[in-house]
């Protein structure tokens, strides 16, 4: 390959970040280039960066990309984006001399470089001065390190002599039976040390495990999280947020938010088809042949009109010639009448391993079709009400169980699995009992979540936003970050956003029992909003839900709580474009406190940290709604009506309440906020949202507020609303029936109240 | 008819009794409906048994469970904590509290109800689940406890031991951890991997138990890296050094191994026979590490520098000059490490105060061929240095003699060599060194000051030979160089000869006689000049000769002479307005009035003039009581000096008296204030102001500018 091209294929690589960068002046960077070594894991997606790391760093604005270090690397030259290199465990390698070669140019081109881990644990028999480990001591001498050619096999002389409590013992104290190290010393001037451990007593054996340098950083493998697969435990020794936030200087980055919109934490729904046939079980519907969808309709999505939901049936539930009835097809259209449900697609025939379809050849399913019922050989096959599909029977376990946890690759194979059917033919079947305003515009992944690039690519050439995967807890059984999952993965080029919570199979054992277990839920909820808010609100389940009283219960629980809380009910799809806009906005610095936020797509909130006393400069702001401080941070709300918006911050002295403006701005809205026009005397914006639409609006003095609010349809509403000292302008607008979009104009005068 | 009463009575009866028999009771009805999932009614059935007491498996069981499909896990978790603590022999209502606290998320109370099972039904399930849950947890303390259980009473897996092993150890019961790795060791030699030998082994070194070590060494020593590092503290640790030293010989022996792991050996070995004392052996292991074949230059080097350190630990002086005398010897040494040898050899002999062998050795090494030019000198340096300390002036001359000889002295070194003759007081080397330098050298040229000086001022006929040959030889500006050295030396009739002879050569444009005039003027050999000049101005017709000669006297002091050569170039230019003023000013200061106003009066009229002539021509004038004509000479006097930036006393005295004498009283008496301000102690000009204020009438302030000097 000629140089060009090797350029040019960088470039398609870095995605869209780099597509944006191509244009006008620089942005600042916010890739961070994640090497993983292809040998130990088959996909990105299961690395450490992916599971543990990228979710942090995701926090802080930053985009992740991944390369296989076995590859040839990308030039630095070719990756204008780039903030940073993060290397986990990877560098295990026989050669790393390319390796470090180009980690050099990378850090020569002043990018920063975190390593985590080493260049694997010191062969007990082996020597320590070969050109390999000449090679490596220049390595870390280059990152600000000095080694001391020692592995430390054996830790228990060794103590912890300093640990700084803003980095590390940060979920779980760093003790016990300490891993295995290599001993490198922080170079004077080069960095700071922020665990120091020591053998013996003896300060000349001192060695740093988890480094910030000048360059980057470094963290001694194994000292990074605790991890026990016996009991699931996963927990964080370092700090990541803190860690990654001074490796990779992200202070300049105003952070694109993915949580948050018009300062209220995002809500949004939705529901896996999956048992929508099932007869409930719920008294007095039990033996009545009604159907679980029917109960969820019934109980949860008629009860809770204010809270949108996205509901995808799988095709083949519905489609009489597969497994579906004309009372499936009833109530999906039923459902889908309802205004405040979107719709989505869970597939057609529910694959549980996408990987085996990825090369979709026929022979390979030929020998599950005996597990199948209707298979499309026309065997016969078994005769068994499908429910879940995955459970396996004493019989049923094979290899393939053993491997992937799957009796079957899918729920249903009436036909031979076609990529078209799956996508298309399944979105095409459920539009086809949609009102006619409603079109499929979600596409919810099914089974292992874990779509091949061309089914991805499939549903976006359609349209339509995909979620699904990730699987977030972060509650009493999983008490960590580390099960807090990334915004999405990028797979061959395609991005599939990940739904931002788990859904009650997870919490159900999968549906095996403890049909309660979804009520926790809520702790997620409670432990993703404080102390820091890393996601919004998803309440994601399955239409099995309406089977079991306490599995409805479990539901109902988690939507009263979040109606308890201050959010601003969105369509799932909503969600998938903001997720997806995070990885496109481009932001420049225009001037000192000063930026430009560009391609955000449906992204609408900066957020500022370690901002309590920071303001919006809305006098040299553009296309800037408002602002709203929360838990040190300021998250300011965009108008999506300009493309183009800048932001400029000033300082703030008074941390007790929202800042006095002469310029009208909102704090906090429950809809959706657009369009702003400031007048002399008045300012008017369009809205539109679920549910009552709760907003306070910061004004420029205390007074009467004289608000015109004209409905989508010709008729309005007057309005008065007094304002005292505290200048917050608070009205409610009434629930609409549809959501529509409300305008309304606000005139004040200084008057006396 | 009561018959038939009877038997409606007792129908009823019956039916009464048989109805009350099959009508469910309350706990039947509260199981009817759970099982038929009628959750709220069973719920308040059970509640209300509850209430009435009945806290029977058969209530509490269904009634926990109904609480959970609520949500209501706090109620739940309650009553069946009230049922265990009655029931605490009913292992199905531990199972599922322990369930309960799991699936509501209470993960101490799990570990808690955990650990009550494991102690009332103790098992090797419950007790390894409990021992990852204390990991988990953090409990490292009741991890060991649990495990400890496990490894004593139940069939313990390999990692069991191993898990155990760790955490002893970071707790800092090493003994402990050691015996249950080798308890691991018999018990599963097969899963007892490398990664446990070493373990073992570190922790046996660490407690000293060096047999022990050496036991789980046993094949290991030879593998490299840290095996070999623990053999080898193994061996030395428990003092088996016989067979350390064999393992070592066996080693350097190997010819697979890298010369750094042979370093590393090396170094082991020599610093363990040096803790032992072992002295003899340990020179001997240096010199026959220094004999080995394969040794690279780097690792002789260090052999070498170690070989030197044990001798001189030993005070093996002369074995170590001995040894530093063949390194300086070998052709293959560098000049850098050849000086080092030689360095370290000399301070030794100095040490030794062997001074004769000292010098003998550096004429040895001064006579070789192949010494470097750096480490000639570095070793003629110090052999001076060294000779001169000892007073041993003759040998030090010989020395230099002896490096005059060398072909390859530069110029530099030559001079320096001349110097150092110098400083020895053999001044005929240095003669002839500076000789040869200078023999083609210009007459400016250091080195020619240089023989110059050694020669003196006034040399050798040989030596005004030399400088006259070599003014011979010279042509234009260099010949008058050379001319100035022969007069520097006296030669002047030589010089006055060779210029007489050929001023062309010499560049000199001047007549004959000026070039006479010169010598004589620079050689101060006046009453010669004077002779030559007053014959010279008689002689002369030609205005600028005069000139030429006036100059000449004026700055050798014959104004008589000047005088002459003045009245005669007025003869010849009667306007010349130069010899006007002169002679005009000479008059006056001689005070021949006429003359003087004759001769100014002339200058005057075609040019405006200096201050001085127009101030004593306008005295003149005022003399001749021509006052009115002599004031435009003040005026100018005035002019002339106000155009002046600074004037010194004289002139502002003249100025003073000029502006008086035009009759600008003020500015005048101003001027003199001004004046004897800066100079009250000058009488003269306290005078002169006291007149001008007396002939203006200010008698007062005549008599107290007097008083104020103290003349009164």
């Amino acid at each position: 390959m000629n140089r060009r091209g090797l350029l040019f294929r960088w470039i398609l690589f870095f995605g869209l970040a780099a597509q944006a960068s191509l244009c006008c002046a620089e942005p600042l960077p916010r890739t961070v280039l994640a090497l993983y070594d292809g040998k130990s894991v088959a996909e990105p997606g299961l690395s450490v960066v992916h599971r543990l790391a990228e979710m942090p760093l995701n926090h802080l604005g930053l985009v992740v990309r991944y390369h296989d270090i076995n590859e040839p690397l990308p030039p630095p030259q070719s990756m204008p984006d780039l903030r940073g290199v993060l290397v986990w465990d990877a560098l295990n390698m026989e050669d790393p001399l390319p390796f470090i070669r180009w980690a050099g140019e990378v850090l020569d081109a002043g990018k920063r470089l975190i390593v985590v881990g080493g260049f694997g644990e010191q062969d007990p028999a082996g020597a320590s001065y070969s050109r390999r480990e000449e090679a490596i001591r220049h390595f870390w001498e280059k990152l600000g390190l000095r080694g001391a050619d020692e592995w430390v096999p054996f830790t228990y002389r060794s103590k912890v002599v300093f640990r700084d409590p803003r980095l590390v013992d940060f979920e779980r104290e760093i003790d016990g039976v300490l891993p295995a190290y290599e001993r490198l010393t922080v170079m004077e001037g080069e960095g700071y040390s922020c665990l120091k451990i020591r053998q013996g007593g003896d300060p000349a054996t001192d060695a740093d495990l988890v480094v910030i340098t000048r360059k980057g950083g470094w963290v001694a493998s194994g000292y990074a999280y605790f991890d026990n697969e016996a009991t699931d435990t996963l927990q964080w020794y370092l700090n990541p947020f803190e860690f990654f936030r001074r490796t990779l200087a992200t202070d300049d980055l105003p952070k694109p938010d993915t949580t948050t919109l018009a300062g209220r934490r995002i809500f949004f729904s939705h529901i896996d088809g999956d048992g929508w046939n099932n007869f409930t079980e719920i008294y007095p519907y039990r033996n009545k042949g009604v159907l679980s969808a029917e109960i969820v309709k019934r109980e949860i999505i008629e009860a809770y009109p204010d809270l949108p939901v996205t509901v995808a049936p799988i095709a083949g539930d519905l489609d009489p010639a597969w497994h579906g009835s004309p009372k499936s097809l009833q109530v999906a259209r039923e459902i889908f009448s309802l205004p405040q449900v979107e719709a989505g697609s869970h597939t057609y025939s529910h694959p549980y391993d996408w990987r085996f379809f990825a090369n979709a050849d026929p022979d390979k399913e030929r020998p599950f079709l005996k597990l199948y019922a209707k298979p499309w050989d026309g065997s016969g096959g078994r005769s068994m009400f499908v429910k879940t599909g995955i459970t396996a029977e004493k019989d049923d376990y094979n290899d393939y169980y053993d491997k992937t946890g799957y009796v079957t690759p899918r729920a249903y194979a009436v036909r031979p699995f076609s990529l078209e059917l799956e996508i298309e033919g399944a979105v095409d079947f459920i539009n086809a009992l949609l009102p006619p305003e409603k079109r499929v515009v979600v596409y919810q992944w099914s089974g292992d979540t874990n779509p091949f690039p061309a089914a991805i690519e499939a549903t976006r050439k359609l349209g339509l936003y995909n979620i699904n995967g990730g699987d977030t807890r972060l509650d009493r059984k999983y008490p960590s970050y580390a099960w807090v999952s990334p915004l999405g993965r990028w797979v061959g080029g395609q991005l599939q956003i990940y739904a931002s919570n788990s859904n009650e199979n997870i919490y159900t054992d999968q549906w095996s029992e403890q049909f309660f277990g979804y009520r926790h839920l809520i702790r997620t909820l409670k432990n993703t909003e404080t102390p820091i808010r890393i996601k919004p609100i998803g309440v994601y389940y399955h239409m099995y839900s309406g089977e079991k009283l306490a599995s409805l219960n479990a539901v109902r629980a988690n939507l009263d709580y979040a109606r308890s809380q201050p959010i601003i009910p969105l369509a799932t799809s909503h969600y998938a474009a903001i997720a997806e806009g995070f990885f496109s906005t481009r932001i420049e610095k225009e001037a000192e406190r000063k930026w430009r936020i560009e391609n955000r797509g449906a992204l609408q909130t900066v957020r500022f940290d370690r901002s309590v006393y920071s303001a919006v400069d809305f006098a040299n702001s553009q296309g800037v709604v408002g602002q709203y401080h929360y838990q040190g941070s300021l998250y300011v709300t965009l108008d999506k009506s300009v493309p183009t918006a800048i932001v400029a911050l000033r300082e703030y002295a008074d941390s007790t309440s929202e800042p006095s403006s002469a310029i009208p701005y909102l704090v906090t809205s429950s809809w959706q906020i657009w369009g702003v026009k400031r007048g002399t005397d008045s300012f008017s914006f369009n809205t539109q949202g679920f549910g009552e639409g709760r907003m306070v609006w910061k004004v420029p003095h205390a007074g009467r507020y004289r608000l015109r609010i004209s409905h989508e349809g010709g008729e309005a509403e007057y309005r008065v609303v007094d304002v005292d000292n505290k200048k917050e302008l608070r009205f409610v607008l009434p629930v609409e029936g549809h959501p529509r979009m409300v305008q309304v104009r606000i005139d004040y005068r200084q008057e006396t109240v | 008819m009561r018959s038939a009463h009877a038997i409606v009575v007792l129908v009823v009866v019956l039916g009464l009794v048989g109805g009350y028999l099959v009508y469910p009771r309350p706990p039947e009805l509260a199981l009817m409906h759970y099982k038929n999932q009628q959750y709220t009614a069973a719920r308040a059935e059970y509640e209300n048994l509850l209430a009435k007491g009945d806290v029977s498996a058969n209530v509490v069981l269904p009634l926990s469970d109904l609480y959970l499909i609520y949500g209501e896990m706090g109620k739940a978790v309650e009553l069946m904590e009230g049922f265990v603590e009655k029931n605490p022999d009913n292992l199905e209502a531990r199972l599922r509290l322990s369930k309960y606290y799991q699936q509501t998320q209470r993960p101490h109370d799990y570990l808690g109800s955990l650990e009550k099972r494991a102690e009332a039904q103790p098992s090797e399930e419950a007790l390894r689940h409990l021992s990852q849950l204390y990991n988990a947890e953090g409990r490292y303390r009741q991890q060991i406890e649990v495990l400890k259980r496990i490894v004593e009473d139940y069939e313990a897996k390999p990692s069991d031991y191993l898990d155990l092993a760790y955490l002893l150890a970071a707790e800092g019961e090493m003994v402990e951890a050691a015996d249950i790795l080798r308890r691991m060791a018999r018990k599963y030699p097969t899963a007892f991997g490398p990664r446990a030998r070493e373990f073992l082994v570190s922790l046996f070194l660490d407690l000293g138990q060096y047999e022990d070590a050496l036991t789980y060494l046993q094949g290991y020593g030879e593998r490299g890296g840290r095996w070999t590092a623990y053999y080898e503290q193994a061996l030395a640790g428990a003092g088996r050094y016989a067979e350390l030293f064999a393992f070592w010989d066996r080693q350097l022996a190997r010819s697979d191994l890298s010369s750094e792991r042979k370093r590393e050996i090396s170094y082991r070995y020599e610093e363990t026979l040096r803790k032992l004392g072992r002295e003899e052996k340990r020179l001997a292991f240096l010199r026959q590490q220094l004999q080995r074949s394969d040794l690279d230059d780097q690792l002789r080097r260090e052999f070498g520098e170690r070989y030197e350190v044990a001798l001189r630990d030993n005070h093996r002086w002369q074995t170590l000059l001995s040894y530093l005398r063949d390194q300086i010897e070998r052709p293959e040494l560098t000049p850098e490490e050849r000086e080092a040898f030689t360095y370290r050899y000399e301070s030794l002999l100095r040490k030794e105060n062997r001074k004769e062998e000292l010098f003998a050795f550096w004429r040895q090494q001064l006579a070789r061929s192949d010494l470097g030019k750096k480490e000639r000198k570095g070793i003629v340096y110090r052999y001076e240095a060294e000779l001169e300390k000892a007073g041993r002036k003759k040998e030090l001359l010989a020395l230099l003699r002896q490096r005059l000889r060398d072909p390859g002295l530069n110029e530099k070194e030559k001079r320096e060599l001349a110097y150092r003759a110098l400083e020895l007081g053999d001044k005929l080397v240095a003669e002839r060194i500076f000789m040869n330098l200078a023999a083609n050298e210009s007459a400016q040229s250091p080195d020619v000051s240089q023989l110059l000086y050694i020669w003196g001022p006034r040399p050798e006929p040989f030596g005004v030979q030399w400088v006259e040959e070599r003014a011979r030889q010279a042509k234009g500006k260099e010949r008058l160089a050379w001319l100035e050295r022969l007069l520097d030396i006296g030669a002047t009739e030589q010089v006055l000869k060779m210029g007489q002879q050929d001023l062309v050569a010499l560049g000199y444009s001047g007549e004959p006689v000026e070039f006479q005039m010169d010598i004589l003027q620079r050689e101060e050999d006046y009453p010669r000049l004077r002779l030559i000049l007053t014959r010279a101005i008689e002689e002369s017709q030609d205005a600028a000769q005069l000139r030429r000669y006036i100059r000449r006297a004026d700055q050798v002091g014959f104004t008589d002479l000047a005088l002459v050569a003045s009245r005669r170039l007025l003869e010849i230019d009667p306007d010349d307005p130069d010899m006007l003023r002169r002679l005009g000013l000479l008059a006056y200061q001689e005070e021949r009035w006429d003359d003087a106003y004759e001769l100014l009066g002339r200058y005057l009229k075609h040019s405006e003039g200096d201050y001085e002539a127009n101030f004593f021509y306008a005295e003149l004038l005022t003399r001749k009581q021509k006052t009115l004509l002599a004031i435009p000479y003040y005026r100018r006097v005035v002019q002339i000096l106000e155009r002046e930036p600074k004037l010194d006393m004289r002139k502002a005295v003249v100025r003073a008296q000029s502006l008086y004498r035009v009759g600008e009283h003020d500015r005048a008496l101003l001027a003199f204030r001004e004046l004897l301000g800066a100079h009250p102690e000058n009488r003269e000009l306290r005078a002169d102001f006291a007149t001008v204020l007396l002939e203006i009438g200010e008698i007062d302030q005549a008599g107290e500018v007097l008083a104020a000097g103290g003349a009164i």
